[in-house]
Parts: structure tokens; C-alpha cells; sequence
């Protein structure tokens, strides 16, 4: 009998059947995009994020092109929780994938409130907390760049569940170690690597920047270099699980995350341009570990690691 | 009405390049071959990529003008880097597509309909009048309003003839057709005639939509639009191509033009400010 490597991997407690995630935001409430391919092929689907009350989103344009990524400022537009457990969480027992829940606030509490209730309904494996929001307690200062209000998240959000959370890091230079640590302290099971990154476009013609926001957050292949620095910063500051997040076009850009140390990759932005993506990237990453001299992915896990110069 | 349920999407990756030549000066039409067995109801459409690349980064949606035999067919304006690169493609190149998405038209099976026109917002109407052709097997009652600034924006009046009762044709400049815009000759026809049974349907520029829903609404008449905003993903996950719109209650809300639209009942569009 021909031995199958296994494409599987452990992000902490949570094993998924492969290290392939739907990234939120990125990929509806998991059944968008059933017409393309089943989502039980990817590891993990993690579904838009929700708040406490309904968000309308910003004015239009939300989104603009650029070389090799786009920007978007959607304004965290979302159902609120109760219009979410009501409509959206009953359909994710259905997708065969295990799915994450990304929740947002505005305040530390916030976050509790959204675990603590949503820990009560059936089809969930995990949450990922996004923390790249403004705080209004705190002038507006983003938690993500607030390493204390992170760790008084992440500590509340543990103490109310049960389940595995993730903490989604923003890409700032300077301070993502920090918030990154500042989460493992808190209990956090895993850390997301990272978000978009914050960017800017103007029409020149008009003389105006090109999305209604102003500024947005930059995705797609054009990032990934600059996440994989982040990955390779971070992982060698704490112990807990790292799943990538930026930029993944193919298989290709998944082993280069895992050599780096992360332990599973979402994908995102890819899947606009490519809407079997999930599906092709599942596949080729197979083909991969077939041709390669190792028995399982885990064993890839940060074989690119040497140490680091600074 | 037809066209209740339309098709499932599916994706191509790679759909040979059958014909992309310049119709008009600035337009192009692209003809690619799909699966003999690709339907599409008329005001859907697709996204489209350059195989492949990584610039232009996103697929353009494109309202598809007509399916016959394998052979669908799009137009485009060249006007930005995603066009411009579209219009240097050649035959046996490939394209990367998905579709056909989105609400059609609901299109009725008896009774008049007046389509409504601008510029490349011809291809959907064109899909529609054609339909309507072949289902009712005659042109009587198929009205087409059609215009632009420069007689160039406006091409296949000839083809447009075969399937309409009439197609009148206006251009800002008054280098063709009547001169003036689209809502000129649409507002005489509607002095002439009994308009309880009339059904509207339009897609061109935003003000011009806001002005046929405008007219419409005045008069009672039951109007549908195209929308267009800038899209990502197709498929209503990246909440990039909304539109404000009021629900039946009266409730704002952001409509996901990809999958609630492109088309949507003129009379809950809330019509910005600021276009």
C-alpha cells in the first residue's frame, strides 16, 4: 500500500486536515463560493468578522487595484451578533471545516460579550480576535498597537471560553513583537500573521485618493515578503502556534510561510482573483509533499529558521 | 416572466481567445469560447482576468452581450490598464473568467419593453432585446433607447434593428441619431402611448440611471437598472461593489451588487449625492 503523506497539522489544540485557511473577510460566512469547490477541502474556515451591533461599512469606492494587490476599506460592514447566530451561524455545520469566528469591538469588553455568547452555539471551533480596531476608550488608538489593552482582551475573551482563540496581529513594525507577546501572555492559543497593511492610492486625474476612506489596508501577493519578515520576528519571540497570514498566491508562497515557522496559512485576497484557489492551492501543496523528502508537513515547520543576525 | 432561475456560475481558467477586434473607435469586442452548454440570462456577467497576471491584479466585470454555440461574446471600453491590456490580447490567447453572475433582468414575455441605452451599457440590453426576440419571434413591442456622446459610443445599431419594433438612437454631440441625451426621445415616446403595461430596463451612467428612474417613477412606470461599482471578487464576499438601497420596509441598507444586483427595482436605489 502506497503510504499518502498527510497534509495534516496542529495549531495548538485545533488539528486540521490540512494547513490551508480561509481567511476572514475573505471568504463570506464559508458558502459563497460552494459553486467553485466544496469548503470542507480547506483546514479551517474563518468566516467574516462580527461586532456586538450592525456596522453599515464605509462609502463607496471601498476598493482599489494596485500592482500585484488591491486596498480595501470595507468598515468592518457586518450583520451585528444576533442577525449573525440567527442567520449565519446555522450554516456552518454544513461546510465540512472546521470554522473560526473573527470578532471585533470597540471596546475591551466587547470582545467577552461576543465569545461568551457565541460559545453557546453549536458548529464553532475557535475564535480569532481582530484587534485592528480603534479603541474608544482609549482616544481611538488602535488595540493593535496597545500591547495592555491586547492582554486585557485576550485574558477576558479566555476567561468566558472554552475554545481555542487566535489573536490577529497588525503588521506595525516596532510594536508587533510586543502585542504579539503581550497576547501569549494573555492565554491566547495562536497568533494570525498579520493583517493588511495600512496604504494609500490617488487617481491623478481627479487629483483625489482613490477610495472613499482615503486609506485602506493593502493585500495580495505584494505583501508577502513583508508578512514573512513578521512571521520570522515573531516566531522567534514566542512559543505558541503562528498561522500566516499575507500575500499567498500558491503552494509555493504556503511552504515558504512554513519553513519560516508558521504552523498553518490562510489565504485571502486569492481567492478574488481565482475563486477554486482554495482548492488548487490544497492540491498542489499535496503534490509538493509527495516530491519532497519528508514524511509530513509539521516536519517543514521552520526548517528555513537560522539564526537571526540582529 | 423569464429567465426566473438563472445558471450556476462556473470557472474557466483558461478561455481561448476566438476574436477581439476594435467595433467603434475606443470599443473593443471580445469573443471567447466556452462550453457549448453555457447559458446566461441577460444582465448577468462575468469576471474576467488576464490569465494569470499579476497586473492588472483584479478581474473587470463584463456584462455579457451574447452566448450562441460555444461562442461568448463581451465589449468593452479601452479606457484604464485593465482594458488597455485586455485590447492587446489576441486570438488563441487565453482568458481567465467566472460566471455568469448576478440578478438579471426579469423580462416579460408579453407586453411593451423600452431598453435603455448608454454607451457600453448596450451589451446587457442588447442580451435583453435579443432574448425577447427569439422568445416572442417578433420585434413588435421591443423598444430601444440608445446613446452617447459621439456617434462613436454608439455601434450595432444595425444588429439592435433586427430584434427591436425601433431603436432610437441620440448623441450629445448630434453626430448621429438625435441630438441630446437618451432621455429625450424616451420621454416623447412615453407622451405617446398608454404606459400601463411598460416595463423599463437601463444600464449606462450613473446619472443617466438616476434620470430614467426619475422619469419612471413620476409616471408609475415599473423601471429596472444596471448599477456598476468597482468589484473584486464577484461573488459577494468582498463587500467592495455596494450600493445604498432601501428595502421594502423602507430600511437602508448596502446592497452587494454582484450578487443582489447588478440589476435591482430603480425605486430602491437611494441616488447619491455626490455622482
Amino acid at each position: 500500500m502506497s503510504d499518502v503523506k498527510s497534509l495534516s497539522v496542529k495549531v495548538g489544540s485545533l488539528e486540521l486536515k490540512n494547513p490551508i485557511i480561509a481567511a476572514s473577510g475573505t471568504f463570506g460566512y464559508g458558502l459563497e463560493y460552494k459553486d467553485y469547490y466544496p469548503p470542507g477541502e480547506l483546514g479551517a474556515v474563518i468566516v467574516k468578522g462580527v461586532s456586538v451591533e450592525p456596522m453599515t461599512g464605509n462609502e463607496t469606492p471601498r476598493i482599489c487595484e494596485t500592482t500585484a494587490g488591491m486596498l480595501n476599506a470595507i468598515g468592518l460592514q457586518n450583520p451585528g451578533l444576533e442577525a449573525f447566530i440567527r442567520d449565519k451561524v446555522p450554516l456552518f455545520e454544513s461546510l465540512g471545516a472546521p470554522v473560526l469566528i473573527n470578532l471585533f469591538g470597540q471596546r475591551v469588553k466587547d470582545f467577552p460579550l461576543l465569545a461568551k455568547r457565541l460559545s453557546e452555539c453549536e458548529g464553532i471551533a475557535g475564535f480569532e480576535l481582530n484587534i485592528s480596531c480603534p479603541n474608544v476608550e482609549a482616544g481611538g488608538l488602535e488595540f493593535a498597537s496597545d500591547p495592555k489593552a491586547v492582554r486585557k482582551i485576550v485574558e477576558a475573551v479566555c476567561k468566558v471560553t472554552s475554545f481555542p482563540v487566535w489573536v490577529k496581529l497588525a503588521p506595525y513594525y516596532g510594536i508587533a513583537v510586543d502585542v504579539a507577546r503581550a497576547a501569549e501572555e494573555g492565554g491566547a492559543s495562536a497568533l494570525t500573521v498579520a493583517n493588511t497593511y495600512p496604504a494609500l492610492a490617488i487617481d491623478i486625474e481627479r487629483k483625489r485618493p482613490l477610495l472613499a476612506n482615503i486609506t485602506g489596508g493593502l493585500s495580495g501577493p505584494a505583501i508577502k515578503p513583508l508578512t514573512l519578515y513578521h512571521v520570522w520576528k515573531i516566531a522567534e519571540r514566542v512559543k505558541i502556534p503562528i498561522v500566516a497570514s499575507g500575500g499567498v498566491m500558491g503552494a509555493e508562497d504556503a511552504v515558504e510561510y512554513l519553513m519560516a515557522g508558521a504552523c498553518a496559512v490562510q489565504i485571502g485576497t486569492v481567492h478574488f482573483v481565482n475563486p477554486a484557489a482554495g482548492l488548487e492551492i490544497v492540491s498542489s501543496l499535496r503534490q509538493w509533499l509527495e516530491k519532497s523528502p519528508y514524511s509530513s508537513l509539521a516536519e517543514v515547520v521552520g526548517l528555513g529558521r537560522v539564526p537571526s543576525n540582529s | 416572466m423569464i429567465h426566473t432561475f438563472p445558471p450556476k456560475p462556473r470557472y474557466f481558467p483558461s478561455a481561448k481567445i476566438l476574436l477581439n477586434e476594435e467595433v467603434s473607435l475606443g470599443y473593443s469586442m471580445m469573443m471567447a469560447a466556452v462550453p457549448k452548454d453555457f447559458t446566461f440570462a441577460p444582465g448577468q456577467f462575468l469576471m474576467v482576468r488576464v490569465n494569470h497576471q499579476l497586473s492588472p491584479f483584479l478581474g473587470r466585470p463584463m456584462a455579457i452581450m451574447s452566448v450562441e454555440d460555444g461562442k461568448l461574446i463581451f465589449c468593452y471600453r479601452v479606457v484604464g490598464k485593465g482594458t488597455g491590456v485586455l485590447a492587446q490580447m489576441r486570438k488563441n490567447d487565453v482568458l481567465q473568467m467566472w460566471g455568469p453572475l448576478g440578478i438579471p433582468f426579469s423580462l416579460p414575455e408579453n407586453g411593451p419593453v423600452a431598453l435603455l441605452a448608454g454607451g457600453v451599457g448596450m451589451p446587457p440590453l442588447y442580451s435583453a432585446a435579443e432574448t425577447l426576440f427569439k422568445i416572442r419571434k417578433s420585434a413588435k413591442g421591443i423598444y430601444f433607447f440608445y446613446g452617447g456622446r459621439t456617434s462613436a459610443d454608439v455601434f450595432f445599431v444595425d444588429k439592435l434593428e433586427r430584434f427591436c419594433e425601433k431603436v432610437f438612437v441620440t448623441a450629445e454631440d448630434g453626430s448621429i441619431g438625435v441630438r441630446g441625451l437618451v432621455t429625450l426621445p424616451f420621454s416623447e415616446f412615453l407622451k405617446d402611448r398608454q404606459r400601463d403595461s411598460l416595463h423599463v430596463a437601463g444600464c449606462g451612467p450613473y446619472p443617466m440611471m438616476k434620470s430614467i428612474a426619475e422619469i419612471c417613477s413620476q409616471k408609475g412606470i415599473p423601471c429596472e437598472v444596471s448599477l456598476e461599482e468597482r468589484m473584486a471578487c464577484g461573488v459577494g464576499v468582498c463587500l467592495g461593489c455596494t450600493a445604498l438601497c432601501a428595502s421594502s420596509q423602507g430600511e437602508k441598507s448596502w446592497i452587494r451588487l454582484c450578487v443582489e444586483g447588478p440589476v435591482i427595482d430603480s425605486s430602491r436605489v437611494i441616488w447619491n449625492r455626490s455622482r
